[in-house]
């Protein structure tokens, strides 16, 4: 029962007990409650309110943990304080609480400071919210007294994944020497010089070398060495078909780490690598250098389920001007179901129409996460559709096998020769 | 003594006080012909009062140790205590009925001021120390009405002189300042909450499924509402808690999602410092006249 409710009953009723009973002194009854109900009314609630919050770090790692800070001013009033703020669903707290209640006295301003730890559970852009400060007046009658302070907060989880380092294991390492052999004879051409040679019609004048023209009096151009080696494109698939599972642990959250992870072993290694989100319709062109891979990792800050009915054979549509002039190996991180392997399926065509070079599914199967049957039945049902696509398929199970343990799946068989 | 052992102990105190009248009430009785009866060959006595004390005094403890509530324990205590009125009274018991209806009034206001609070969630606090400074706070009022049944308590005596029962010569002019201090209250604070507003700080509340990690992009405004779109991240179902700068306060914001959309209205608003804030929560109702009812804080 609120205060309120009780105070005017306790008030009120009296009258009605003294008719009812025949004792009239039962009236008396309602003199102090309503005495109580008028000072209530009179009273304000805490007001004056100050204060602010702060956060230690604002870019963080997944499983990292940064402590907020709160610190408050109440001047005016008196009463019930209560404090809050909202923690984004991909932070958990370890230690100390968001949500405080504290008495303001009528006498002195109340000051407040407290601290709480928060711990990412999953990357991507979180906003903490301002902290609401909401004041009652000490008699809980209905007064109150309502606060906002701070604004949203941005805090920056980068995606985990796994150092190149740990990946680099002597089996890998003596595959690590193929790439070399992936280099393009199409493209891009780099700086380094390969030969003179005789001008072909269409050659642009920049490359003549006019000085070996003018000694041997006929057209010589410099001709360099294609830029780059083989170009690894990566077709992420954030669509709703990836959202199984919970949002903090589910098979795209796999997935991003399974990506990233590869392109930084593929960019250590020299690769050029593309990453195009199948769903979300964003994309990063084929990039060179570990330098690039905060790209990536920016790209795959916000990647999330999209209801965008983007289909796989449509993103490689979309995306074939990146796979064409040159040697390029294209990689579909997917989760295969029965409702998405004829798709793949023309997917992996067409890549291998554009691309003349192999394709690789990756086969990311969340449902264990659910349940270990479940996981275990559409792990053979996701073996029976592998065979269909007629490609390499790395099957990956995150909650069975370690994100390394998938991604060295992964690379051995682009490194193995099988594609 | 530690304060909570201190708001424990009051937690006990207030029933076993409260079986006072209760146990005097019954005593008038046949409950206290009853006890009286069965504990006769153990006790020499002709008053079932003591008795009735002892027995009430024992279960009140037993039940303030059983029954979480002491509200609610005061409660059938009262009830238990003007149960025999409906028979009738006779009049020499005016006074006590009268005396023990007061203490109950007492007691039943400072049970309801001993319950925990609970404000509307789980809160992290020390919750001793919100009773014992709201206790110290309703000592006023208290102390103050009191005061005042004292006198008519005497004028009255004891409630016995049915012709100065109410003294209307003491209770109008008293009527008549609470209304005005009352007025004046409302009037302060509505002076307070006036002045002159720059900008427009919207406080969007709501509980809803949108992604974990979104994106706030503006859809549409216009002078009657916004339309805000929460793009990207994982659905999950989550509060939201969000604040927008405007230069005006429109009539409703619309919240969308890929998964779902909600509608929030003008809850409640106040100014300070130039800024004008309005809570915008979830609406109830799409009549117009429901949209400025101030309970976006329930």
């Amino acid at each position: 029962m609120r205060a309120l409710n009780l105070l005017i009953y306790a008030t009120l009723l009296p009258f009605a007990a003294a008719l009812l009973t025949g004792i009239p002194g039962f009236a008396y009854m309602s003199l102090i409650p309503a005495a109580v109900l008028s000072y209530g009314i009179l009273t304000d609630p805490p007001s004056g309110i100050s204060g602010e919050k702060t956060v230690e770090r604002t870019k963080l790692g997944v499983g990292e943990s940064t402590r907020v800070r709160v610190s408050l001013r109440i001047e005016e009033g008196a009463g019930i304080v209560q404090v809050s703020d909202v923690i984004p669903p991909g932070f958990e707290i370890t230690r100390g609480s968001n949500r405080r209640i504290f008495f303001k006295r009528p006498e002195k301003p109340l000051e407040v400071v407290y601290e709480y730890e928060i711990r990412a559970l999953k990357r991507g852009r979180h906003v903490l919210s301002p902290v609401e400060v909401i004041g009652v007046d000490p008699l809980r009658v209905g007064m109150r007294s309502y606060a906002i302070l701070g604004n949203e907060i941005d805090i920056e989880v980068a995606p985990s994944f796994v150092p190149v380092k740990r990946l680099v294991t002597r089996k890998l390492r003596t595959r690590e020497g193929r790439p070399s052999s992936h280099l393009s004879r199409m493209g891009p051409v780099s700086t380094d010089f390969r030969e003179i040679r005789e001008y072909h019609p269409g050659d642009p004048l920049r490359v003549i070398n006019w000085k070996a023209t003018a000694r041997l009096n006929e057209p010589l151009v410099n001709e360099y060495e294609p830029e780059g080696r083989a170009r690894v494109m990566i077709y992420l698939d954030t669509t709703e078909n990836m959202g199984v599972g919970t949002a903090v642990n589910g098979g795209l959250e796999s997935a991003v780490g399974l990506t990233l992870s590869i392109i930084a072993f593929l960019l250590k290694s020299d690769f050029r690598v593309g990453l195009y989100l199948v769903g979300s319709r964003r994309f990063e062109t084929p990039r060179t250098g570990i330098q690039a891979l905060s790209t990536f990792a920016k790209l795959l800050l916000h990647a999330g389920p999209s209801i965008s009915g983007e289909s796989f054979p449509l993103a490689v549509e979309r995306s074939r001007a990146l796979l064409e002039g040159g040697s390029t190996v294209s990689l579909f991180v997917t989760n295969l179901t029965p409702y998405t392997v004829d798709e793949i399926s023309r997917a992996v065509e067409r890549a291998a129409r554009f691309t003349g070079k192999g394709t690789i599914v990756v086969d990311v199967n969340p449902y264990h996460q659910i349940d270990g049957i479940v996981g275990s039945l559409t792990a053979l049902q996701k073996r029976a559709l592998a065979e269909k696509l007629g490609v390499p398929v790395v099957h990956w199970n995150p909650a069975g096998e370690s994100l390394p343990a998938g991604v060295k799946k992964v690379l051995w068989v682009m490194l193995n020769g099988k594609i | 003594m530690v304060k909570s052992n201190r708001i424990r102990l009051l937690r006990i105190l207030v029933p076993l006080v409260a079986s006072i009248p209760l146990a005097w009430s019954l005593s008038t009785t046949w409950i206290g012909e009853l006890v009286l009866s069965m504990f006769r060959p153990v006790v020499d006595t002709t008053d079932p009062l003591p008795l009735m004390l002892l027995l009430t005094g024992t279960l009140s403890i037993i039940g303030s140790l059983a029954v979480e509530s002491v509200f609610k324990l005061v409660l059938a205590q009262l009830l238990l205590f003007m149960i025999p009125t409906l028979w009738g009274t006779p009049l020499s018991a005016l006074k006590g009925y009268t005396l023990g209806g007061i203490l109950f009034s007492i007691l039943l206001i400072l049970a309801y001021y001993l319950e925990p609070y609970s404000g509307g969630g789980s809160f992290t606090g020390d919750d001793d120390s919100l009773i014992a400074p709201t206790l110290t706070i309703l000592a006023l009022p208290i102390v103050a009405g009191t005061g005042f049944l004292i006198l008519i308590l005497y004028w009255s005596d004891l409630g016995s002189r049915p012709p100065n029962l109410l003294p209307l010569w003491i209770l109008l002019p008293l009527l008549v300042g609470i209304a005005a201090l009352i007025s004046a209250g409302y009037a302060m604070k509505r002076a307070k909450n006036t002045g002159e507003e720059v900008l427009n700080r919207l406080i969007l509340r709501t509980v809803m499924t949108a992604g974990d990690t979104f994106r706030v992009e503006p859809l549409a405004m216009d002078g009657r509402s916004v339309s805000l779109a929460l793009q990207g991240g994982s659905p999950v179902r989550r509060p939201l808690l969000l604040t927008l700068d405007l230069e005006y306060a429109p009539t409703f914001v619309m919240l969308r999602s890929p998964w779902e959309s909600r509608m929030l209205t003008k809850k409640y608003e106040w100014v300070e410092n130039g800024v004008r804030y309005v809570v915008y929560s979830d609406t109830t109702s799409r009549a117009s006249s429901s949209q400025d009812i101030p309970s976006a804080l329930q």
